[in-house]
């Protein structure tokens, strides 16, 4: 009898959630459009962030030497501006420079980006060993991302012709001195490194590979992280609005009246916290299955966004919302009023989900990444990417699911201890 | 106009007096920004590197000493099985299979770097080795430590390919000698000498402001700020129909002066009240490092042009809602779409061309345009008037369909 009582009481509420269209359109388009933003943003399915071209001004006033072919300064200008190899023309948009005074000033008023001044004895400085040429680069920092990346290219044309010429410059002599001691011809050898350090500029001799810390390569999906965390964030805005109900039942007087008929109080607390449990798995389901057809159908990613170890994630949805239930019951337990209760718990709840990486990773930030450490976000949000991005199995999310389900006891508590002094007085 | 200031002035009384919505409005925006620039602005903290150095060969040494000078005072590289720093918090006992993969999972350190047997032999062989970067950090990628294993194999690997020159086969057989261990370390140390004072080099100069100021509060302060001024003046469509729902509109109607005065009123107020939520917002970003430049004529000048396309965007909105709650929820949820897709959440520079162009329906895309110029472009009123100019033309077409829409009953 008390359990069919404590299921109308819940079954009330999830009627209330599911049919207020206006809260629906929070709760669930919220986390989904701004999920499918970020995913649009920062790749459905690929590792690669895709980035603004830079603008970038080369004024080449090199005029070359006899000792080589092509001006070094022509290079720069080749690869900047009159013929970007393909992986770079997504990069760069450059053109040629004339008035450098003009330039900086561009760069300056953020029509560029960056520029490059390549000095009229560049290659002849750079050719003749000891000496050096040096080449100038200004830049506005405000270009951000797209203006580092063209430093870099810039960095890496250097690096290359660095390459070529600390080659001839150790590798002239080392043959020349072979050459002669095993009577060869000088001039061959000394040819054939001429010709060598060509090709060395571009040779690698240390790769990097980037792998998970499993030692495989990993595909990221965007939708991995956010899509778990906005719709954890989400799913406790949503509960914390099934908690203040109390508040408002107080307010209007319907809870006093179900008071009034013979069935405990803890009736009443119980089919709302059932209520709320129960909305928040099914919020919850309801995001979880229209991200999976974003990924899929939007983005056409193979990936899975919540991982496939069904299990896992049965778990850790349950253990999540038995947190967040608990947390936005203590919060309307400590608040005074439904307003209160509905500014604070946005406050509050806002304020855990960003501790908690729902809109960037801070793991890594000093103090941020230990207060992260706090919220159920966090451990909510690390199980699922454990699951999907790091493929791990049941035992890996195990602590996860403990400490959700822990900070949900406590906070059940602390809420049910709070409802008690204040029912009772 | 005196009738629309006193029913400004009256709400704004009844505003400053709701303490739940100055959390909303003051409080919230103020933690956000200061998680954010924490966050997104953390360039001077140290980093922890883990080594596994499973070759203990000159070469391999020599990558770990590359690799802490590239890092300096920033990157603390923890060699396994070595005295480490006290940062490391590594015992020496320790190898990678005992507790390494716990590490990086567990954030202990950023990644794993791992160098494996045969390094050295490989390299002197003339051949081409991979090293292994393991770590979580496929969200920040490429991540500042990637960068700087980059940097370092570049340069020990620039070496090591001049030193390869020695077991040319060609180069052999043209000088009539085979390469030797000797001949390979004396050319690499050749090549690292060089390097120290390279050929072809790169003076740097920035245009003026220095990347160490307040880069993660420029963009947060004004992103997150644009953001919660939007919802204060989206929310005039809240304030609208509830007052149309609960009679207090129609009661102001009775009234011997026009209608569109008192919703002019109403509208002045949400204005208003985002202004001054503006003005301490962008004081308390202020003391959190943002820097908006010096020209605060053309601050007010955007603020304002932005201020006006919410509220006319706000007034629209108020024309297509049935009621309060609906209203509050499109309302919100409108803000929390065209925050992150004006750029408010991250610069607009660094997503794919279309997101650019689809982000430019979002009024905060322009208002942050505009601080860009501002705050890196030492912009001047000049600068900025092409984004007033949108805002300004999104005022006209939000407002003339709003005024066409309205219905004051």
């Amino acid at each position: 009898m008390i359990w069919r009582k404590i299921q109308a009481i819940a079954w009330a509420d999830i009627y209330q959630t599911f049919t207020d269209r206006s809260a629906l359109l929070f709760n669930m388009v919220s986390p989904l459009a701004i999920s499918l933003i970020i995913g649009a943003a920062f790749g459905g399915g690929s590792n690669d962030v895709d980035v603004e071209a830079a603008k970038v001004g080369v004024l080449n006033l090199d005029v070359g030497s006899t000792q080589v072919e092509q001006a070094f300064g022509d290079i720069y200008l080749q690869v900047l501006v009159e013929a970007p190899p393909d992986g770079l023309k997504d990069f760069i948009k450059g053109k040629a420079i004339t008035d450098e005074k003009r330039a900086r000033q561009q760069v300056k008023d953020g029509d560029l980006d960056v520029l490059v001044v390549i000095p009229e004895n560049f290659t002849a400085s750079v050719i003749e060993s000891g000496r050096g040429g040096t080449l100038r680069v200004y830049y506005n920092p405000g270009a951000g991302i797209p203006g580092d990346v063209a430093r870099s290219i810039i960095d890496g044309l250097t690096t290359q012709l660095n390459n070529q010429n600390i080659a001839l410059q150790v590798g002239i002599p080392y043959a020349s001195e072979q050459a002669a001691r095993n009577n060869q011809a000088i001039d061959a050898a000394v040819a054939y490194i001429q010709q060598a350090s060509n090709q060395l500029r571009d040779k690698e001799a240390i790769t990097l590979n980037r792998v998970g810390v499993e030692g495989k390569v990993r595909e990221f999906n965007s939708l991995q992280y956010f899509g778990p965390g906005m719709a954890i964030l989400f799913m406790t805005y949503a509960l914390a609005n099934g908690a203040v109900s109390i508040l408002v039942d107080q307010r209007n007087w319907t809870m006093q009246r179900i008071w009034t008929t013979p069935s405990p109080r803890t009736v009443y607390l119980g089919g709302k916290m059932a209520g709320i449990y129960v909305s928040g798995i099914f919020q919850m389901i309801v995001l979880m299955v229209a991200m999976i057809f974003a990924a899929n159908v939007v983005f056409g990613s193979s990936v899975a966004v919540w991982g496939t170890n069904i299990i896992g994630i049965v778990l850790l949805l349950a253990s999540v919302v038995a947190a967040g239930s608990g947390f936005a019951l203590v919060i309307a337990s400590l608040s005074k009023n439904p307003d209160q209760g509905g500014s604070m718990s946005t406050l509050v709840l806002t304020v855990t989900g960003l501790l908690g990486g729902a809109f960037l990773p801070v793991d890594d930030v000093p103090v941020l990444g230990l207060l992260s450490k706090l919220t159920l976000n966090h451990w909510g949000l690390d199980g699922f990417t454990t699951l999907s991005y790091e493929g791990g199995s049941l035992i890996d999310i195990l602590p996860n699911v403990a400490i959700l389900l822990t900070m949900g006891a406590v906070f059940f508590s602390i809420a049910l201890f709070q409802f008690g002094r204040r029912f009772r007085s | 106009m005196r009738t629309v200031l006193s029913i400004t002035r009256y709400d704004l009384m009844r505003l400053f007096k709701d303490r739940n919505l100055a959390v909303f409005t003051l409080i919230m925006p103020v933690v956000i920004m200061s998680v954010l620039s924490l966050a997104i602005g953390g360039n001077n903290q140290t980093i922890l590197l883990d080594v596994v150095d499973d070759d203990h060969s000159a070469l391999s040494k020599a990558f770990v000493e590359q690799l802490k000078d590239v890092g300096g005072d920033s990157l603390v590289v923890c060699v396994y099985g070595k005295e480490n720093p006290d940062d490391c918090g590594l015992p020496k006992e320790d190898g990678w299979s005992d507790v390494g993969k716990k590490r990086v999972e567990e954030g202990d350190t950023s990644g794993a770097l791992i160098i494996p047997a045969g390094f050295g032999d490989a390299l002197q062989q003339g051949e081409s080795v991979a090293v292994e970067y393991r770590s979580n950090d496929s969200l920040n990628a490429p991540g500042v430590v990637t960068n700087m294993i980059n940097t370092a194999r570049n340069r020990v690997g620039s070496s090591v390919v001049v030193a390869q020159l020695v077991y040319d086969p060609e180069l052999a057989t043209l000088t009539g000698t085979t390469g030797t261990t000797e001949s390979f370390t004396a050319l690499y140390a050749q090549a690292e000498q060089q390097w120290q004072n390279p050929p072809a080099r790169i003076e740097e100069e920035s245009s003026g402001k220095e990347t160490e100021v307040g880069t993660g509060a420029n963009q947060s302060v004004p992103g997150i700020a644009s953001m919660f001024l939007l919802f204060t003046l989206l929310n005039a469509a809240s304030v609208l129909v509830g007052e149309r729902s609960s009679g207090t509109l129609q009661r102001l109607f009775t009234l011997p002066v026009p209608k569109y005065q008192v919703v002019m009123g109403k509208m002045l107020t949400q204005m208003v009240y985002a202004g001054i939520q503006f003005i301490i917002l962008f004081i308390i970003g202020g003391f959190l490092g943002a820097e908006f430049g010096s020209n605060y004529l053309a601050i007010a000048l955007l603020v304002i042009a932005f201020l006006l396309c919410g509220g006319a965007l706000g007034f629209l909105l108020a024309t297509f809602v049935k009621n309060e709650n609906q209203a509050g929820a499109i309302a919100s949820l409108a803000g929390f779409v065209l925050a992150p897709l004006g750029g408010a959440w991250w610069p607009l520079n660094i997503v794919p061309d279309f997101m650019r162009i689809l982000g430019h329906l979002s009024p905060i895309a322009w208002v942050m345009d505009g601080f860009q110029d501002l705050i890196y472009y030492n912009g001047t009123v000049l600068d900025i008037l092409p984004e007033v100019g949108v805002l300004l033309a999104m005022t006209a077409v939000f407002g003339v369909i709003g005024v066409a829409r309205f219905r004051y009953e």
